[in-house]
């Protein structure tokens, strides 16, 4: 069995099987974000959803099989998918639509909209950033931050690579360096976002989070 | 006339629907090297309502929670394989530990005991062909056979006043049907059969099918038949290479008989003498059992029931290694339960390995009341595996 690691320090968390224990299940894409929406869940104090990391974009149709094989999918009455935009909001909940079709669950045309069918959990659908924007989870978080004054660093920091003819980060993955660097500015660095979340180093009570936390609430 | 007769309480590791059909098996190069079983629906048997296998592949494990129907769905390929054969019956319920007691043994195939209605085994082969067992059960209309008083020295005999029926038929073949009415002798030992109707009067039966149960020892004469066949067969090197994956010293496997009576004993590096097999450990004696299961059932089906009884978990995986080695080999159709999840982790990694991904898990889960089966592919276990799920319910 393949062996989860601890993000913060790299230690075998989980080295027995996923049961399905809640009847709502929130399906993200990685550990990170299953860090994440547990930080968030737990300062909504919503209790009743269990976050699954499905895998990463590719892997989300095949797991998405595999979870409905599970012996208590029986018992879930809700189903709430969260992933990122990257570059195409409107592939993304495709794709989401397309994996969900080959497994007979109810596809939501649109996001944030339940879809409901008899025999079936119901199914809500969230596209990070939100708002049909292109990005990912990482751009509402550095959003959370934008005041703090760790960001000035962080700007100043790429700008020094620049000036050092350093080329650093794609640009595909500035938003996720600007993390990076952000959280190693903490008292306890991670290079996690969702372990960040979880020692509150993102305000999660900021207004950015609005809209996730409203995803949230209707899963 | 009487079909066949079988002394009670005598439980057999190793049984083969083959023992009964031997004079009309088909000669081996006529079996084809397709799957015999492509999909299995059981209609009305034991714990099971309704459930369909589907799709089948060489090897097929079937896990599950207790008491979901995994040996039974064994039990219902064992009598199909069988086809008329009604005998086979009695054979399962005696390894369960179920008496003669006839009028309960018969009830017991039935869903929920209802014997009113039949029990329906259907099979598809690769080449979508139905093979349908219908099992049905009633009154007999006129026993031959009464209840007599004992007599001192005479058996006592004892009509059990059913009728039971197997009816099998073939789409674009054969078909055939056996109506009889079983009867006890003695004190309940023995059970016989009155045939009421039997046609065709000859037929072959289409497949060999081996079943492996979980408890008891393994029948000697029969696993000395089977060794004897794979050297015949020029294939003894198998068995030895298998069973040397749990004991490396072991150097040579031969049928011996120091005392009169043959048996199969190996020879261990560093001992002065042969070792009989049966004082070797469980599991060396479990896979030795399959793989020559396996040698026998070319072209056919091998059940097992708890197939890592007695196998340590660091060996699993040289196991089925093997197990998928000689099934591609002899072309063996495999059904196999499990309640390891190392086991079926080992199954999946050493299919992965392979050419071809020739295996399938299959789930059987107790849902309000009533049994499913959930089937994963390669991709869907694969990713259940690695997210990690729970596959085994």
């Amino acid at each position: 069995m393949k062996k989860i690691e601890c993000l913060s320090c790299g230690t075998e968390i989980r080295n027995v099987p996923i049961k399905l224990q809640k009847k709502k299940l929130l399906l993200v894409e990685g550990r990170d974000e299953e860090e994440f929406f547990n930080g968030l869940l737990k300062l909504m104090e919503i209790n009743e959803i269990q976050v699954i990391p499905v895998g990463g974009k590719y892997k989300f149709s095949n797991n998405i099989k595999a979870l409905i094989n599970d012996a208590d999918f029986y018992d879930i009455v809700s189903l709430g998918i969260a992933r990122d935009a990257d570059d195409d909001p409107k592939a993304a909940l495709q794709s989401i639509g397309d994996a969900l079709k080959q497994v007979n669950l109810p596809a939501p045309q649109k996001v944030m909209s339940k879809v409901k069918r008899n025999g079936s959990p119901d199914v809500i659908v969230m596209i990070l950033p939100g708002a049909n924007k292109r990005g990912a989870l990482e751009d509402l978080c550095l959003a959370s931050v934008n005041n703090h004054s760790a960001s000035i660093c962080v700007e100043r920091y790429l700008t020094c690579l620049k000036e050092q003819n350093i080329a650093g980060p794609k640009q595909k993955w500035l938003n996720k360096a600007r993390v990076r660097v952000f959280l190693s500015a903490q008292e306890e660095p991670t290079l996690s976002l969702g372990i960040a979340a979880q020692r509150g180093y993102w305000p999660l009570d900021h207004s950015v989070f609005d809209e996730v936390k409203m995803f949230l609430k209707s899963v | 006339m009487k079909i066949k007769g079988k002394k009670n309480g005598k439980s057999r590791a190793a049984e083969s629907v083959r023992e009964d059909v031997a004079p009309y098996m088909m000669p081996l190069q006529k079996i084809d090297t397709l799957l015999p079983y492509t999909s299995f629906r059981i209609q009305r048997f034991r714990c099971l309502k309704e459930i369909t296998l589907e799709p089948l592949e060489q090897v097929n494990l079937i896990t599950g929670k207790n008491d979901v129907g995994k040996t039974t769905l064994l039990e219902a390929l064992f009598l199909h394989i069988g086809e008329i054969n009604p005998e086979l019956a009695l054979r399962i319920g005696n390894w369960r530990g179920l008496s003669l007691e006839m009028f309960s043994s018969w009830r017991s195939l039935f869903w929920q005991f209802e014997d009113d209605k039949p029990i329906v085994l259907v099979a598809t082969t690769i080449k979508d062909i139905k093979r349908t067992l219908t099992i049905t059960v009633k009154a007999a209309e006129a026993t031959v056979i009464e209840e007599l008083s004992p007599k001192e020295g005479a058996d006592f005999i004892r009509s059990s006043g059913i009728e039971i029926s197997f009816d099998y038929a073939a789409e674009k073949g054969k078909s055939a049907k056996v109506v009889a009415v079983p009867y006890q002798v003695g004190q309940g030992d023995l059970l016989r059969f009155e045939l009421r109707m039997k046609t065709p009067a000859r037929r072959p039966a289409s497949l060999r099918g081996i079943f492996l149960h979980s408890r008891g020892i393994p029948n000697a004469v029969e696993e000395n038949r089977r060794f004897s066949q794979l050297i015949m067969k020029k294939r003894d090197h198998l068995l030895l290479e298998a069973l040397q994956v749990i004991e490396p010293r072991l150097e040579k496997i031969e049928i011996l008989s120091p005392q009169g009576k043959p048996m199969m004993w190996g020879n261990l590096k560093g001992n002065h003498e042969p070792v009989p097999l049966a004082l070797f450990g469980d599991g060396t004696r479990r896979l030795a059992s399959l793989i020559l299961a396996i040698g026998e059932a070319q072209g056919g089906v091998v059940l097992v029931d708890e197939i890592e009884n007695g196998v340590h978990h660091s060996v699993l995986k040289d196991m089925w290694r093997v197990v998928a080695e000689t099934a591609s080999l002899f072309n063996a159709q495999i059904f196999a339960t499990t309640h390891s999840h190392e086991c079926l982790v080992a199954a999946h990694e050493v299919y992965m390995e392979r050419e071809y991904y020739r295996f399938r898990l299959h789930r059987l889960d107790r849902n309000n009341g009533e049994i499913r089966a959930v089937t994963y592919d390669k991709n869907s276990l694969e990713a259940a595996l690695s997210m990690p799920l729970e596959v085994r319910g």
